[in-house]
């Protein structure tokens, strides 16, 4: 099979040594890559309950055959590991060259191991590798570190992951950044690496893996590339769904505890983002769409923003979470997250809690350092600067919002807005119901990427897999359903390593995405069978959380997500009869009603030499 | 006979829409820049894409009797 090194380098830090393993062409028909072959890796080498911050977890970076051709939004690459968050499987995924580079320079899968006696970054090129320190790079931002590694390595084109900070002091929320605007943000993929002492992997490649008919791949890439583009020309990038979010009800307000903010959303979403925001499109290498912004901003103290602007996620969870209609106060606090390396979404998460906590008595100004409000881009800043370095307050969150709710006693932990430790993304689940099944069995806690039944708002859907329409956003019947196949589309996208945006936003379909399949590796498979891969990964995914001990009983919904709105896009519905669906998501996914995978499923799937990881009964 | 559906947002924008959310287009051999003209579509400020019987088509397209054109929002948030 072409489109494929089928190799794996291996990286120990503890021995500062290096090999190259083979990659069974089998596991690549079954998974396709990324993070469905992340996942059977970790599944093989890291045995159960391994601390996520200790030497004995791995990094695993995986690729799909996407990079092989210069295919429209392959710039994108998948990590896996145990998560510091939920305490099990975590895959994350971030843009950039790095990932054709890393192609490039002759492997599907980089596995670093161990942990390096010192602060360490790695230069991968071609067959070399090499341990250089980063002494000199200790606290430096994440966009700085990029910087500088770039210098030093005489290039602007190489690519370096790296941590900020945030990633070198452990914080549970703390991401990989990839070229100073790409994130794989969630889960504390980040903490791993610092924990490694690993502050970069930078990588350069000068080689073209085999491709099956390269001619054909090439011309197939041009043409996507050019309808993609034309498709989306004039897009406002991600901020656009804010006001039309807000309409429909999917916008997090004041916590989840608001209905509606019509003003507010205007006020931070486009067309007014773009224009106070003086924005340009900043797209990835191969991408037709250019979602991410670049903004340039004065600021009132005379210093200038910029750079990366806040996307969507940014916007609503330091936005309309907290009711702060201040775009520059938003911009200025995604920037300071963004350059220490955390996770915006748990970040807006953390300082909603913090709010409601000191409302409801729970917690004094004293420990906090302040009165916090709402609407208040003083209190936005003042807890950014304490969580991004987990002083003060923000020491609380060291282990997750779970972690300070156990701190913070009383009731605080009914508060959070939490699946598995990981806060809720920025779409209400009452939303769309399919959405509630989707974060509460999300293999990696609550998330939108990993599954994104929020699609079903704009009315998007997948013909060419079996579908007749979107499922009805308040059905309870199809909700289940509803989560099963985004969940299966979504994976696939972190299988093959390709931005799911070239689909949902710029019109790829299934049926192209099996054409760049077949004409990159050989491989010929119909929608369905791509959409299978996904569930063998959704599969060794479950598995991973099962051996950790996770079942029915984790995967829940926090209790505000119950609750009614009184009036908006979402008034008088909310997932009530969540248990039904779960049952019904359950049998679609061939898991019992503990939510244990069964052992005929995983051999239907060609998964049965994991049977025998199964929990005995 | 053409049957042509707009998804989401996008379902107001046809003159008229059947039971099954059509619109249903007694001509053939018609491309799909000229159905998009004769729609709200040529004014609205969504992104979206052009689905003929599943497959994506740019506005060049020919129809062809018994095809089914769908306009498919790309709009959600990242």
């Amino acid at each position: 099979m072409d489109g494929y090194w089928k190799k794996l380098l291996r990286i120990n830090l503890t021995t500062k040594t290096y090999q190259i393993d083979p990659i069974d062409e089998k596991d690549l028909e079954l998974l396709l890559g990324g993070a469905a072959l992340g996942a059977k890796i970790l599944l093989d080498e890291v045995p159960p309950k391994v601390d996520p911050l200790s030497p004995e977890n791995k990094l695993i970076f995986a690729l799909g055959f996407m990079q092989a051709v210069n295919f429209p939004g392959n710039a994108k690459w998948s990590v896996i590991t145990k998560g510091p968050l939920t305490g099990s499987f975590l895959d994350s995924a971030g843009t950039g060259a790095w990932a054709p580079q890393l192609k490039k320079a002759g492997y599907d899968v980089l596995v670093i191991e161990g942990k390096a006696a010192e602060l360490t970054y790695l230069y991968i090129n071609d067959d070399q590798v090499e341990f250089k320190s980063a002494a000199h790079l200790k606290g430096k931002d994440t966009v700085e570190t990029s910087r500088i590694i770039k210098e030093e390595l005489g290039s602007r084109k190489i690519d370096a992951l790296n941590i900020g900070p945030a990633g070198e002091m452990m914080s549970p929320i703390a991401c990989i950044t990839c070229d100073g605007h790409s994130f794989a943000g969630r889960g504390g993929a980040g903490a791993v690496m610092g924990s490694k002492n690993l502050k970069a992997v930078a990588v350069w490649g000068t080689k073209q893996v085999p491709v099956y008919d390269l001619a054909g791949a090439t011309a197939l890439a041009k043409e996507l590339f050019v309808q993609q583009h034309q498709a989306t020309k004039g897009i406002g990038g991600t901020p656009d769904w804010m006001v039309h979010g807000e309409a429909v009800g999917d916008v997090p307000i004041q916590y989840w505890r608001g209905d509606i903010w019509h003003e507010g959303a205007k006020m931070i979403g486009t067309p007014r983002y773009t224009e106070f925001l003086h924005v340009k499109p900043l797209p990835c290498q191969n991408c037709p769409v250019g979602c991410h912004r670049h903004i340039h901003l004065d600021l009132p103290d005379g210093s200038v923003l910029d750079g990366n602007g806040p996307e969507y996620e940014s916007l609503a969870m330091l936005g309309s979470n907290l009711l702060i209609d201040d775009l520059a106060a938003i911009a200025v606090a995604t920037d300071k997250a963004n350059r220490a390396g955390v996770d915006t979404i748990s970040l807006g998460s953390f300082i909603g809690f913090l709010i409601e906590c000191y409302e409801a008595g729970f917690i004094s100004a004293e420990t906090i350092g302040m009165v916090p409000k709402w609407h208040d881009p003083e209190t936005l800043q003042f807890l950014t600067d304490k969580v991004i370095k987990l002083e003060g307050v923000g020491q609380l969150f060291k282990k997750g919002i779970r972690g300070a709710a156990k701190i913070i006693g009383h009731d605080a932990a009914s508060f959070a807005v939490e699946v598995k430790n990981m806060d809720l993304p920025a779409h209400d689940p009452r939303a769309v119901y399919g959405l509630a099944v989707n974060y509460a069995t999300g293999p990696r806690g609550a998330c939108h990427e990993r599954g994104d039944p929020e699609q079903v708002l704009g009315g998007f859907f997948y013909p060419d897999c079996g579908m007749d329409g979107p499922p009805e956003r308040f059905d309870e019947h199809t909700a289940g359903y509803c989560a099963f196949i985004y969940q299966n589309t979504s994976m696939l996208y972190n299988n093959l390593t390709i931005c799911k945006f070239m689909v949902t936003k710029a019109g790829l379909t299934i049926t192209e995405i099996s054409k760049e399949l077949e004409l990159t590796t050989g491989l010929k498979l119909t929608t369905m069978e791509l959409l299978k891969t996904a569930e063998r990964g959704i599969a060794l995914q479950r598995l991973i959380n099962v051996r950790d001990g996770m079942s029915r009983k984790d995967d829940t919904l926090p209790p505000k997500i119950l609750n009614a709105a009184q009036t908006g896009g979402r008034a008088g519905k909310a997932p009530v009869a969540f248990e039904k669906m779960l049952d019904d998501y359950y049998t679609l996914r061939g898991w019992d009603q503990n939510g244990i995978p069964k052992a005929e499923t995983l051999i239907a799937l060609g998964l049965g030499d994991y049977v025998s990881f199964l929990p005995k009964t | 006979m053409i049957k042509v559906r707009f998804l989401g947002p996008l379902a107001p924008l046809l003159p008229e829409r059947n039971e099954e959310g059509f619109w249903v287009i007694s001509q053939s051999e018609i491309s799909v820049k000229d159905v998009l003209a004769m729609t709200a579509a040529k004014d609205t400020t969504f992104i979206y894409s052009v689905l003929v019987n599943n497959q994506r088509k740019t506005p060049e397209y020919l129809l062809k009797d018994g095809d089914i054109m769908l306009l498919m929002p790309l709009m959600a948030g990242g």
